[in-house]
C-alpha cells in the first residue's frame, strides 16, 4: 500500500482559470480520504491530476515518495471508479474486470481466479457473462468496483461513484465500499459533494472551495470544530445556525451577548478583544436545549418530524434557526418557547472573514 | 372504449397511413423501373406498360403463306398476335431472342415446326429469359464488366482514404481542444461549396503529372476530396457519442493511448464508421461527371451506364436494366448499414 | 529524465491535435486549394493568356446565363423550402418507435442511395409519353385508356420546373427526414413533456422548444441541401438535354463536355465554376448568418 503526497499542486485552464490553487496534502497509507466540496471547487480536477488524466500545471504528485507527474495514467499504479461507471459496453463483465490483467500479461488461470475473487467480493459472481446493458445501475457500479479492485493498485481513486444511484442503493453501497476498504486496506481517495457520504465513509475529510483546501480533519473534527463559516454551513443536515450578536463587556459569568431578541451571557475565551464588535455565533441544531427557564425566547414556525427526532424551525426576532429536539417536548406551531445553547458547544466566527475566532 | 384510447388508436392509424403513403410513393417508381428491366422489347412497346413482366410466353407456330407463321398469345386482347412469317429459322431465333426475350436455337425451332407436317399448329409455353436485358446491356456495352470492377476498386479506395484521413480529423475534433478548431470545422464546409466538376477539370493536369490520369486511384483521390469533408463531420459526431470516460478508464487500467483507441474507441465507433463509409461509397460509386472528365480508356461503371443511357430514347427496358445494375450495389450496401444511421447523424452540427 | 518526459507529454497535448488533423489539411492544400486556384486563374485569364475580366463579361453576356441563373434560383428556393417543410413534418409524425419503423427507415434511404444515372433512367422511362407514369395513372383510373399526359415535350417553363422540383423532392425528402429524425430522437423527451405540462399546445411546443433545440441539426440538413441543390444538373440534362432547361452547373458541363473545342471553352467552364462557387458561398454564409450559426461557439450547446 501507499501514501500519496500533493505538493503545491496547481491547475490552470486556458492560462486564466485557476481550478486548483496550489494545494498541499498527504494521504496516509491505508487511509480513506474524502475530498469534499461544492461543484467547481477543484476536487475532481485534483483527483484527475493524481490519476494522470489531467495535466499538472505546477507542483508535484508523489505516490510512495516517487514523483509521478510526468507518468501517463497506466504507469501510476492507481485504479479508478468513475461517476458514470465507465464500464466498457462492448465487453462482458468478465472481460471488463480482466482487461487490465490481460494488459499486464497475467497467466490465464491466474486471471480467472482473480476475477472470480473480486466478483465474489463485490457480489457479482453470477453476472460475469453478461454485457453491461443487461445490468442495473447498482450492478454496473459493482462491476466498476470489482474492476478497480482486481488490479490491486497502490491507490484507489473514486470520483463521485455513488451519485448516480438511487437513495437506498447509495446508502447500501456506502456500507459495502467501507467493508471492501477494510478488507483490502487500500489507500483511497474519494471525491464527493455529498457531506453525509463523506462523513460516513471518511477517515479524514478534506474540504475544498474555489480550488483551495479549507479544512482537513476527521469527520468529528470538521463537524464539531469547523474551521470557518463555510465548513460549518456545508457540513451537517440541517447545517449550523448562525446568529449575529454584539459582544458586550466581560462580566462575572462571561461576555454579555446581545442581538435581536437576544440577551445572554457566554463564557468563551475567544471573544477577548471583540468587545463592542458584532460576531457570528454558530451552533449546531442538536446543541440547543428547550427549557422553560432558558434565556432566549423563540417562536416555533415549522416542525419536520424525522422519527427519532424533530427538526424545529424557530424564529428569534428576525433571525431563524433550526433545532433538533426530541419529539417528547411536544411543541406546536406558533407556540412561543424558550431555548438555551448548550454550554461549550457553540463557536464564534468573524463576520467578515468567516474564520472561527478560537482557531 | 374511452376517449383517450380512441385518440391513441386514431393517432396510430394516422401514423400507419402516413408510413404506407411514404413507402408507396418511394416504392412505386422503384418497382416500375425494376419491372420494366425484366420486360421483353415487345412488352416494353405496349401501352400501358404491363405491371408484371411475363415469365412465360405462349407461342404458336402455324403454316403461313411464305413459311412458318410465328404468333404469341396476347393476354390483354385474348388472341394471338402474328409476328413473323419466314422459312429462315435463324432469323426467327434472333427475332425471338431480341424482341421476346426467348432463347431458342434455330435447330430447336426447326424441330418444333416439323410437327406442322402432321398437325395444323404447334403451341408451346416458352420460358422467358427475364435477365435478357441485363445480359444484353453487359454485352452491348463492352466495357461494362471491367468498368464495374474499377468502380468497386475506386469506391473501396475512396472509403479507405476518407476513413483514415477524415476519421482521424473527426476524432481530433471530438476529443481535443485546440486553437483554430472552430475555424477548421467551418472550413470543412467550404470544401463542399466548390462544384466537384470544377475541381475535376484542373485535376486532369494534376493527375496527369502524377501519372494517375485515367487510373482508378486518381479518381479515388478526387472523390476523397468531398468525402473526407463529410466523413470528418460525421465521425466527429460519432466520437462525441462515445463517453470520454470509457477511454480514460482504459488508460487508468494500463492501456496506452494507441491501445485504448484500438481496444475501446474503435470497436465502439465501428458501426458508425461503417455507416459513414456509406456516404463515401455512394459518392464514389454514383459520381458520373468527374469520372467522365478524368477517364479516357478506363471509364467507371457510372460512365458506362451514363453513355449507354444518354440519348437513347427507344429501349426503355434496356435503360431500366442499366439503371438497376447501377443501383443494386448501393441498395445492398445501404441495407447492410441501415441500423447505424442514427448514431451517425445524432450529434452533427454546423 | 522525468522533466524531459514531462515536457514530452505536454508537447503532445499541444502539438498532437495539429499532427492528427495535418493529413486532412495537407490533402486539401494539395487536392483542393491547388485546383481551385487553377480554376480561378483560368477564369481571370483570356484566351491569349492575359489577365482580364473578359471571361466574366462573356459569362454575364451569355444569353443562357440569365435563364440558367433564374432556373437555378427557382429550383433552389422552391425545392429546399418544400423539402424541408415536408421532411420536418414527416420526421415529427414518425418520431416514435413503432412496428415497422426500421423498414420505413430503410425504404426512406433508397432514393438517397440511387445513382443520379439510375434516377435519370427511372424518370426518363417514367415521363416519356408511353412511360410507366402514364401507364400507372391509367391503371389507377386517373387517366382514361388511351389518354396520355405529355410531360417532357411541353414548352411551358413552369411545367418543366415543377417536374424537376417534384423529382428532386422525391429523392431528397426521405434522406432529409432521416437526418432530422436522428436529431429528434436525440432530444430529451422531458423537455417536450414539460412544455405540455405547462399548458403549451403542440404547435407552440414545436416552435418554442423542439425547433430551437433541433437548430443545429436543421442547420446541418439545410446547408448540405442548399449546397447540393445549387449544383443540380444531371437529372435535368437526362430529361431535357442541355438546351431546354438550363441551370448554372449544366453550363459548366456544356462547355467542358458538349462543346469542348471552342477557343474559350475551358475559360468559360472555369468562369462558370467560379461564379457558381461564389454564389454558393454567399448563399451559405447568408443562410448561416440568418439562422444564427455564427453566434454559437464550438457548435453550440452540444459541444
Amino acid at each position: 500500500m501507499a501514501t500519496v503526497e500533493l505538493k503545491q499542486l496547481k491547475k490552470v485552464y486556458n492560462r486564466k482559470v485557476e481550478a486548483v490553487k496550489g494545494i498541499d496534502l498527504t494521504v496516509h497509507d491505508g487511509e480513506f480520504l474524502v475530498l469534499l466540496g461544492p461543484s467547481g471547487c477543484g476536487k475532481t480536477t485534483t483527483m484527475r491530476m493524481i490519476a494522470g488524466l489531467e495535466e499538472i500545471t505546477e507542483g508535484e504528485v508523489l505516490i510512495d515518495g516517487v514523483s509521478v507527474g510526468h507518468l501517463p495514467p497506466r504507469k501510476r499504479n492507481v485504479s479508478m471508479i468513475f461517476q458514470n461507471y465507465a464500464i466498457w459496453p462492448h465487453m462482458t463483465v468478465f472481460d471488463n474486470i480482466a482487461y487490465a490483467l490481460k494488459i499486464k500479461k497475467m497467466e490465464k488461470s491466474e486471471i480467472n481466479t482473480r476475477v472470480k475473487e473480486v466478483a465474489e467480493l463485490s457480489g457479482i459472481e453470477s453476472l460475469l457473462d453478461r454485457y453491461p446493458d443487461q445490468l442495473s445501475g447498482g450492478q454496473q457500479q459493482r462491476v466498476a468496483v470489482a474492476r478497480a479492485i482486481a488490479v490491486q493498485p497502490l491507490v484507489f481513486l473514486m470520483d463521485e461513484p455513488l451519485s448516480n444511484l438511487d437513495a437506498k442503493l447509495r446508502v447500501q453501497m456506502r456500507t459495502d465500499l467501507k467493508e471492501i476498504h477494510r478488507s483490502t486496506g487500500a489507500t483511497t481517495v474519494f471525491v464527493t459533494h455529498d457531506q453525509s457520504e463523506a462523513m460516513s465513509l471518511a477517515d479524514r475529510i478534506v474540504i475544498m472551495k474555489d480550488g483551495a483546501i479549507i479544512q482537513i480533519g476527521t469527520p468529528d473534527e470538521v463537524y464539531h470544530n469547523s474551521a470557518n463559516r463555510f465548513v460549518a454551513d456545508f457540513i451537517g443536515t440541517p447545517p449550523t445556525n448562525f446568529l449575529s450578536v454584539l459582544v458586550g463587556d466581560k462580566e462575572e459569568e462571561g461576555y454579555r451577548l446581545k442581538g435581536d431578541h437576544l440577551d445572554f451571557t457566554a463564557n468563551h475565551p475567544s471573544l477577548a478583544g471583540f468587545e463592542g464588535k458584532t460576531v457570528l455565533l454558530g451552533v449546531r441544531p442538536e446543541n440547543i436545549d428547550v427549557l422553560p427557564e432558558a434565556p432566549i425566547e423563540a417562536i416555533c414556525r415549522l416542525i419536520e418530524p424525522q422519527g427519532s427526532h424533530n427538526i424545529i424551525l424557530a424564529q428569534i426576532g428576525e433571525q431563524r434557526m433550526k433545532l433538533s429536539v426530541s419529539p417528547d417536548i411536544g411543541l406546536k406551531i406558533d407556540q412561543t418557547f424558550r431555548l438555551r445553547l448548550k454550554s461549550g458547544h457553540y463557536h464564534f466566527f468573524d463576520p467578515e472573514t468567516g474564520e472561527r475566532l478560537d482557531k | 372504449m374511452n376517449l383517450k384510447s380512441m385518440k391513441k388508436k386514431a393517432n396510430l392509424a394516422t401514423l400507419y397511413i402516413i408510413s404506407v403513403a411514404i413507402i408507396s410513393s418511394i416504392l412505386i417508381p422503384v418497382y416500375f423501373i425494376f419491372s420494366i428491366s425484366f420486360l421483353s422489347t415487345r412488352e416494353a412497346y405496349q401501352y400501358p406498360l404491363p405491371i408484371f413482366p411475363e415469365l412465360r410466353s405462349e407461342i404458336k407456330l402455324e403454316n403461313g403463306d411464305r413459311g412458318v407463321l410465328l404468333s404469341i398469345y396476347d393476354k390483354r386482347n385474348d388472341e394471338y398476335e402474328t409476328l413473323l412469317d419466314t422459312t429462315d429459322f435463324k432469323k426467327m431465333s434472333t427475332y425471338m431472342r431480341v424482341n421476346l426475350s426467348l432463347n431458342y436455337t434455330p435447330e430447336e425451332l426447326e424441330e418444333k415446326s416439323k410437327l406442322l407436317l402432321t398437325q395444323s399448329q404447334v403451341v408451346f409455353k416458352a420460358r422467358k429469359d427475364v435477365l435478357h436485358n441485363y445480359k444484353t446491356f453487359f454485352q452491348v456495352t463492352r466495357d461494362a464488366v471491367p468498368a464495374l470492377i474499377r468502380s468497386i476498386q475506386i469506391a473501396l479506395i475512396t472509403i479507405l482514404i476518407s476513413l483514415s484521413i477524415g476519421g482521424t480529423a473527426g476524432y481530433t475534433l471530438a476529443r481535443y481542444r485546440f486553437r483554430g478548431k472552430h475555424t477548421l470545422k467551418f472550413s470543412i464546409l467550404f470544401v463542399r461549396m466548390f462544384p466537384g466538376v470544377a475541381i475535376a477539370m484542373p485535376m486532369v493536369i494534376i493527375l496527369a503529372n502524377m501519372g494517375l490520369y485515367d487510373q482508378p486511384l486518381g479518381l479515388s483521390l478526387v472523390y476523397a476530396i468531398g468525402s473526407i469533408a463529410l466523413t470528418t463531420w460525421i465521425t466527429t459526431s460519432i466520437f462525441l457519442g462515445i463517453p470520454v470516460e470509457l477511454e480514460e478508464a482504459a488508460q487508468v487500467f494500463g492501456a496506452t493511448k494507441l491501445r485504448t483507441f484500438i481496444n475501446i474507441t474503435l470497436p465502439l465507433a465501428l458501426p458508425g464508421l461503417a455507416a459513414s463509409s456509406m456516404y463515401a461509397f455512394l459518392g464514389a460509386w454514383n459520381e458520373t461527371i468527374s469520372a467522365l472528365i478524368l477517364t479516357q480508356f478506363k471509364p467507371t461503371f457510372a460512365v458506362v451506364v451514363y453513355q449507354a443511357l444518354y440519348g437513347s430514347t427507344g429501349q426503355v427496358n434496356l435503360t431500366a436494366a442499366g439503371g438497376i445494375a447501377m443501383a443494386i450495389p448501393t441498395l445492398i450496401f445501404t441495407f447492410i448499414i441501415r441500423k447505424y444511421i442514427n448514431q451517425m447523424w445524432g450529434d452533427v452540427s454546423v | 529524465m522525468s522533466k524531459e518526459q514531462s515536457i514530452k507529454r505536454r508537447n503532445w497535448n499541444q502539438v498532437g491535435p495539429y499532427l492528427l488533423v495535418a493529413p486532412a489539411l495537407i490533402y486539401y492544400v494539395f487536392f483542393w486549394i491547388r485546383p481551385v486556384l487553377k480554376i480561378f486563374m483560368f477564369s481571370i485569364t483570356d484566351a491569349a493568356g492575359h489577365l482580364s475580366l473578359e471571361n466574366f463579361r462573356l459569362v454575364l453576356e451569355d444569353p443562357t446565363f440569365i435563364p440558367a441563373a433564374q432556373n437555378t434560383a427557382i429550383i433552389v428556393i422552391f425545392s429546399v423550402t418544400l423539402e424541408f417543410v415536408a421532411a420536418m413534418a414527416l420526421a415529427l409524425l414518425i418520431n416514435r418507435k413503432f412496428k415497422g419503423s426500421s423498414i420505413l427507415l430503410f425504404i426512406a434511404m433508397i432514393p438517397m442511395a440511387l445513382a443520379p444515372v439510375a434516377l435519370g433512367a427511372m424518370w426518363k422511362t417514367g415521363f416519356t409519353t408511353h412511360g410507366w407514369v402514364n401507364s400507372f395513372l391509367t391503371y389507377i383510373g386517373f387517366l382514361d385508356i388511351g389518354e396520355k399526359i405529355i410531360f417532357l415535350s411541353g414548352e411551358s417553363r413552369f411545367k418543366n420546373l415543377l417536374l424537376i422540383i417534384l423529382i428532386d423532392a422525391w429523392q431528397v425528402i426521405p434522406s432529409m427526414m432521416i437526418i432530422l429524425l436522428a436529431g429528434l430522437q436525440g432530444l430529451p423527451k422531458e423537455m417536450m413533456e414539460a412544455s405540455y405540462v405547462f399548458g403549451a399546445n403542440r404547435w407552440k411546443t414545436l416552435r418554442k422548444i423542439t425547433m430551437p433545440m433541433l437548430r443545429s441539426t436543421i442547420q446541418t440538413a439545410v446547408i448540405l441541401r442548399l449546397i447540393s441543390a445549387l449544383q443540380i444538373w444531371l437529372t435535368i440534362v437526362m430529361l431535357f438535354g442541355f438546351g431546354r432547361v438550363p441551370v448554372l452547373l449544366s453550363r459548366v458541363i456544356y462547355y467542358s463536355e458538349e462543346v469542348p473545342n471552342l477557343a474559350n471553352s475551358y475559360q468559360m467552364s472555369s468562369t462558370y465554376s467560379v461564379v457558381i462557387a461564389v454564389i454558393i458561398t454567399i448563399v451559405a454564409i447568408l443562410y448561416l448568418r440568418v439562422s444564427g450559426a455564427f453566434g454559437r461557439k464550438n457548435g453550440g450547446a452540444k459541444a
